[in-house]
Formats: C-alpha cells, structure tokens, sequence
C-alpha cells in the first residue's frame, strides 16, 4: 500500500472536481484554457510557498492562524465565485454562440478571465499545501523510498483527474441543453458550501459561535469520510453533522447568490434596434 | 459589487476576532502526538460545554489532525502546537486521526 497514493487522490479530487465544473461552465468562452493554466500554475507556486509559511501562519493570531487564513482563502473564493456566476448569465448569449470576437473583447475588457484565474488559484492552493506538506512528511520520515512516494502521489493524481474529467464529460453529456443553467446552479451550490467551510473553520477557532455543534448527522447515511461523502463535499458543500452557524452562511449564500442569479436577465438575441436607455 | 460585500463580510469577521477576547472558563485538554500515535488515545470530556484541544506534535514532520465526527481538521506542523475548539458536543464517543498516517494515529473523544 502506498499511502501518498490516497492522500494525494483525496486533496487532487476536490481541485478536479472544481475544474470540471468550471470547465463545463466556461464552454466557449475565448481563451479559457489561458485564464484556467494560469490559475493552475498560480496555485501550484502558491501551495509550496504556503507549505513552507503553514508553521507561521498556524502560529499567528494565538494559535489559530491557519483557520483565520482558511476561512479567508474561503470566502475570497466564495466572492470570485459569486460574481463569476453572475457575470456569466449576462455575458450567456456571447459564450453560448461562441462569437469568438464578441466573446474575446468581453474578455478582456472586464478581466473576467482573471476572476476565472483566481479561483483556480485559490482552490489549488489550500489542498496543493496539504499535499506538499504530507509529501515533505513522508520523505522526511524515511519510511518509504522516494520513488514509492512518487509512484503513489502520480497515481492519486491520475484518479482524482480521472474523476474530474468524469465529472466534465457526464455534465456535458447528461447536462446538455442545460448545461448552463445546470453548471451556474451547481456553482452556487458549491460556492454555498464553500461559504459554510469557511465559518466552520472560524468556530474552530472561536472567532464565532457554533450556535449548535451539531444540528443534525447523516453520517450514518451518507458517511463523510466515504467517497460520496467528499464528492458531495466539494460538489455541494455535504457535511454529515452541520453546526447551526454553518446552515446559516450556506442558506445565507445560497439564497443571495441564487436570488441574484435568478433576477439577472439572461441576454435575449435581438439584433436589431438598441433600447432608448 | 456583491464580491466586495462578501469580502468586506470576511474582512469584518476576521477584525472580530481582535475584540473577542479568550474566555477564560474555556477548559483545556492536552493530545500529543508522538511517533505517530496520540497520548492519550482516549479522553474523557465534559458534554454540553464548548473546549479547546491543544495538540502538540513531538514528530518532526507535519500531521493533521482531523475528525469526522467531530467536524474538524487541522495540519500541526512538526514541533508546533495546534489549537482546535471543540463543542458543545452531545454524550457520545467521537473517532479522530491523524490523516498523515491513519493507519498508527487514532483516538477517541468521549463527552459525558
């Protein structure tokens, strides 16, 4: 058994999964593959240089740094987020034609591309730590050979990406005439569940109440540890034992970024005659 | 617009925290971690009040201490002491692990 192996799946699946749905999100959008690369990269740099900051920064704010910090990368991502979903269903019909000029000077014009990069950025970042700071463990232990390290963290990457192309591909396919308002509602969920993350990590650190621990656990249906479990996890923000605080900020996102969504009017194709105003 | 507020609802949260002073009836429990197994691997604690787990990491490389049951994850460096609020937690037994190495790092927490 090679431990990298699951470990690395397991941290590799939550960046997978979120970039299959991003990537079914952007279709035709000009220049995505640029936006999500730089994002990817970004994030790769960022994870080692985090790893090497995690002793420092776990140690600020008395002692609970790492989860102010978590709860912060969280919530960025929850704003990017938001606004990306938003900002896709007015720009919808450009993508949705594919006018690659049209598309391209929406692009560049109000840097949405760059929202797209930062999310990628910020979601690879915290697991991408996770993942070098467990690798930098195992090969400072001695208790496995480097190229048994290697061989694990190669194969759980390949079958966390298997399961995030699975994910692109099933979207695409089961999603098809939908796939948009499909990907923008499975966005807002995520984001909901990011936003949930993000205040479990500041009860972890008293910085706000539980309100209660534990509302409600499913985990005997649907354990947290299984691999439904962390799918669903990333995907919509499942947690078996929620506190109360943690309902709160997903219904709270849920229902501003779903209200938002809903009332933004999605571009009719009208060619001709410009409205007065 | 609405990134912003959600940024400013983080920004605000996190100003919170310089006001909100440790409370000082917060009682205290000790885990360490050392060649990758806990001590102690079974702590009892009181139900229906909130606590704070002070895990020390003896090992010089990193763990993470996680808990399903518990809702938690935190990664301790080598050396380093991690800080995790915990609670109120209903009478129950409650599994935890260290996810670097599951298969040595485990323990249980029992609230009564």
């Amino acid at each position: 058994m090679i431990p990298t192996a699951t470990i690395v799946f397991r941290e590799f699946l939550e960046i997978a999964l979120i970039l299959g749905v991003i990537l079914a999100a952007t279709r035709g959008m000009p220049g995505r593959y640029k936006f999500i690369g730089l994002g990817l990269g970004l994030g790769v740099v960022g994870s080692v240089i985090l790893a090497f900051f995690t002793d420092a920064i776990s140690e600020a704010v008395d002692g609970v740094g790492q989860e102010v910090f978590n709860a912060i990368i969280m919530f960025v991502a929850v704003g990017f987020l938001s606004w990306t979903v938003i900002w896709m269903k007015r720009h919808a019909r450009d993508m949705s034609e594919n006018l690659k000029k049209v598309g391209a000077e929406v692009v560049s014009g109000s840097k949405s591309g760059y929202v797209i990069t930062m999310i990628i950025a910020v979601a690879t970042l915290r697991e991408g730590a996770e993942i070098a700071l467990f690798t930098y463990g195992l090969t400072a232990s001695g208790k496995f050979t480097l190229m048994s390290i290697i061989t694990g963290g190669i194969l759980g990457a390949i079958a966390g990406t298997a399961v995030g192309i699975m994910l692109y591909l099933g979207l695409l396919k089961a999603a098809k005439k939908y796939l948009f308002s499909v990907t923008s509602w499975l966005l807002i969920f995520l984001t909901a569940g990011m936003a949930a993350q993000g205040a479990k990590f500041l009860i972890a650190a008293d910085v706000l109440p539980a309100l209660a621990y534990k509302v409600w656990d499913t985990s005997a249906i649907i354990s947290g540890s299984s691999m439904v479990g962390e799918v669903l996890g990333v995907l919509v923000g499942y947690t078996p034992n929620p506190s109360g605080m943690e309902l709160i900020f997903y219904a709270g996102v849920l229902l501003i970024v779903g209200g938002m969504y809903r009332s933004v009017k999605k571009p009719q194709p009208q060619p001709q005659v410009a409205p007065a105003n | 617009m609405f990134s912003k507020i959600l940024t400013l609802t983080g920004a605000a949260l996190v100003l919170g925290l310089t006001v909100n002073d440790v409370s000082a009836k917060t009682k205290e429990y000790h885990i360490s971690i050392k060649e990758h197994r806990f001590t102690p691997e079974r702590l009892t604690v009181p139900a229906g009040e909130k606590i704070k787990l002070r895990v020390k990491n003896e090992d010089l490389t990193p763990e993470e201490f996680e808990s399903h049951d518990l809702n938690r994850e935190k990664i301790i460096g080598g050396g380093k002491t991690g800080t995790i609020f915990v609670g109120p937690l209903e009478p129950g037994e409650y599994y935890f692990f260290g996810e670097f190495n599951e298969d040595t790092a485990k323990g249980w927490i029992t609230a009564e």
